[in-house]
């Protein structure tokens, strides 16, 4: 299915691992997650689409948070 | 003249409407969309976010991204985004300006004048921030006007009877009734109340809730999780459910992979009665109809009273809430039109009136007659055959469908005679015939038990779809109706046309000859045929 999408110019929307941009993602929540930067994408639930400059749907993503941080002091 | 313009400043979704020869209509974005989400907030990398992005960024920076800032409106809240703070009127300009740069882009062409909406319940205070809000946007604010009073010029611009309309907006997120008086161009509110905390929201939560049980039953116990993301595909399923269980008495839920435990998918599939939607909030809705009594109560009047009922909001689609204002209100005419616009298309009229345009009230097309089949029906005189049950009552709007759960009458019953008729009286074969067709081969079950969902799909062009659909085994069968008959009518022009035939009835005596000489050439609609 996805190389029929393809000839048609119908692009997945990058997500896990991106920074979360409300351009083209729709944020479903947050998930608390120290090792990796604040606001990137850590979890896919509906894939996104494009189709040239057209966000056919926008992909539905958790999002990473750090936990609450203490002031370092070192 | 400049362009006027009128604004819904709304708790959940805000819009801009002007007018175009006397006639409003809505401002869409570059997208098409008619709706601005009422968010806003800051990106990652200190971008303003208004409306649909600043909506999809809410559940992952909420620390950054404001909502329902209407809540706040008159009280000294301040919200911090990015490197300063904000005060209710500000983030409500950001939203006004918005809608400013959309309408000046699509009307090519500078807008300063606006009028604004907000509830009828509002404080001085409240209406005091609002307006400040828009002339912080840059407008030139030519009213702050009462929402009701928006809906209900959609309907009656310029009555010259004075109308009391009650006026029922169920939102998303927002529920209040008002009784509005109009007399020629001046409008009062008598009386408003509700609960700021009601609306679609809470019915989308009672599903959401209702889907993780039947998830449950299905997978011997085995509970939803509670993670965010499982959660939100949930209440986005049972959003959907709700839609459609507005035209259809039945839909089916399918989240596949719902929940992975181990090595196993477990998905969800749930079949959706309406019944059980209206069950589910039939309490909530309860306490809707006891405002609508204290507001009658509060304008010292009763039901007899009201010329009109005006519903408003996206949650008034659900047919439940329709049939329950209706029965509450017994005998009292009831209207919508574009439910989610009407306020702000209301705005606009009300903006023209002000710039001393000439406008004009919504023509709206509505069914002329009751659409429904023969049924075997409960009457006070026991159960009668050949009944006439309306699924489509007339003066709806159009397009719409509607249908309706219908059960076979005697055991073994091998076919149903769907016979579609338009009309106002009980007795079916007193109305007008429209076509029938049959739905064989039913499995055998005892009467009563087999259900059979009637569905009504009238659209514009006034061609009427009947579809009968055994639940059992989806045997089903259709029929199209081309000659139905529509009319464009005003709602001043359907009450100036009764007035005109009451007043034949009341003249002196006449035979039927003249009736109808009168009647010729008129596009009213009487009864006697």
């Amino acid at each position: 299915m996805r190389s029929v999408l393809s000839q048609h110019e119908v692009i997945a929307l990058p997500a896990v691992g991106e920074p979360f941009d409300p351009t083209q993602m729709h944020a479903l929540g947050q998930k608390i997650d120290d090792k990796i930067a604040p606001n990137t994408v850590i979890q896919e639930v509906v894939r996104g689409y494009r189709w040239k400059d057209r966000i056919l749907r926008e992909a539905q993503v958790i999002v990473a948070v750090a936990s609450k941080q203490e002031p370092n002091i070192h | 003249m400049g362009i006027v313009v009128g604004i819904d400043l709304g708790t959940t979704n805000s819009l801009i409407a002007t007018l175009d020869d006397g006639q409003p209509w809505v401002i869409p974005d570059d997208e098409g969309d008619l709706l601005l989400p009422s968010y806003v907030g800051m990106s990652d990398s200190n971008q303003l976010l208004v409306g649909q992005s600043a909506m999809r960024q809410y559940a992952a920076a909420p620390e950054r991204t404001v909502k329902s800032i209407k809540r706040q409106m008159g009280t000294d809240y301040s919200v911090t985004l990015g490197d300063r703070t904000y005060s209710p009127q500000e983030i409500s300009a950001i939203l006004l300006k918005s809608l400013k740069q959309r309408a000046e882009s699509v009307l090519a062409e500078e807008i300063t004048q606006a009028v604004i909406t907000v509830p009828a319940y509002f404080t001085d205070a409240q209406r005091q921030a609002t307006k400040e809000a828009g002339e912080i946007a840059g407008f030139e604010v030519l009213q702050i006007l009462n929402e009701p009073t928006a809906a209900a010029l959609v309907f009656d611009v310029r009555a010259e009877e004075p109308e009391n309309v009650l006026v029922y907006d169920l939102g998303g997120g927002t529920f209040d009734v008002s009784i509005v008086e109009i007399a020629g161009d001046v409008t009062e509110v008598l009386a408003s109340h509700g609960n700021n905390r009601l609306g679609g929201d809470d019915f989308d939560r009672q599903l959401q809730r209702h889907l993780a049980d039947r998830f449950s039953q299905a997978h011997d116990g085995t509970l939803v999780p509670t993670d965010a993301a499982t959660q939100a595909r949930l209440l986005q399923a049972a959003e959907q459910a709700k839609m459609a269980l507005s035209d259809h008495a039945f839909t089916t839920v399918r989240e596949p992979f719902l929940v992975s435990e181990g090595d196993a998918a477990l998905h969800l599939e749930a079949e959706i009665a309406r019944e059980d939607f209206e069950n589910l909030i039939k309490p909530l809705l309860k306490d809707t109809l006891e405002a609508i009594d204290r507001a009658l109560a509060d304008a010292d009047m009763t039901a007899e009273d009201l010329d009109r009922v005006v519903l408003v909001g996206g949650s008034t689609r659900i047919p439940l809430v329709q049939q329950l204002v209706e029965s509450h209100l017994p005998g009292v005419p009831v209207s919508s039109f574009e439910v989610d616009l009407c306020v702000g298309l209301g705005a606009a009229l009300q903006a023209g009136v002000l710039a001393g345009e000439a406008v004009s009230s919504i023509l709206v097309d509505v069914t002329p007659h009751s659409l429904g089949i023969a049924a075997v029906m409960d009457t006070p005189m026991g159960r009668m055959p050949d009944m006439f049950s309306a699924i489509i009552p007339r003066n709806t709007v159009i397009p719409t469908s509607r249908s309706q759960v219908y059960h076979t009458s005697y055991d073994y019953q091998e076919a149903v005679e769907i016979e579609v008729y338009q009309g106002e009286n009980a007795i079916a074969r007193e109305n007008v015939p429209l076509g029938s067709f049959r739905v064989e081969e039913l499995p055998p079950k005892p009467g009563g038990s087999l259900q059979i969902e009637v569905h009504f799909d009238f659209d514009l062009n006034g061609i009427l779809t009947v579809t009968a659909t055994e639940k059992g085994q989806g045997k089903k069968n259709s029929l199209a109706v081309n000659d139905t008959e529509t009319r464009r009518l005003s709602s001043h022009d359907l009450n100036q046309a009764r007035a005109a035939i009451d007043s034949l009835f009341e003249a002196m005596p006449f035979s039927l000859e003249d009736l109808e000489a009168d009647l010729a050439g008129e596009s009213a609609d009487s009864e006697e045929e």
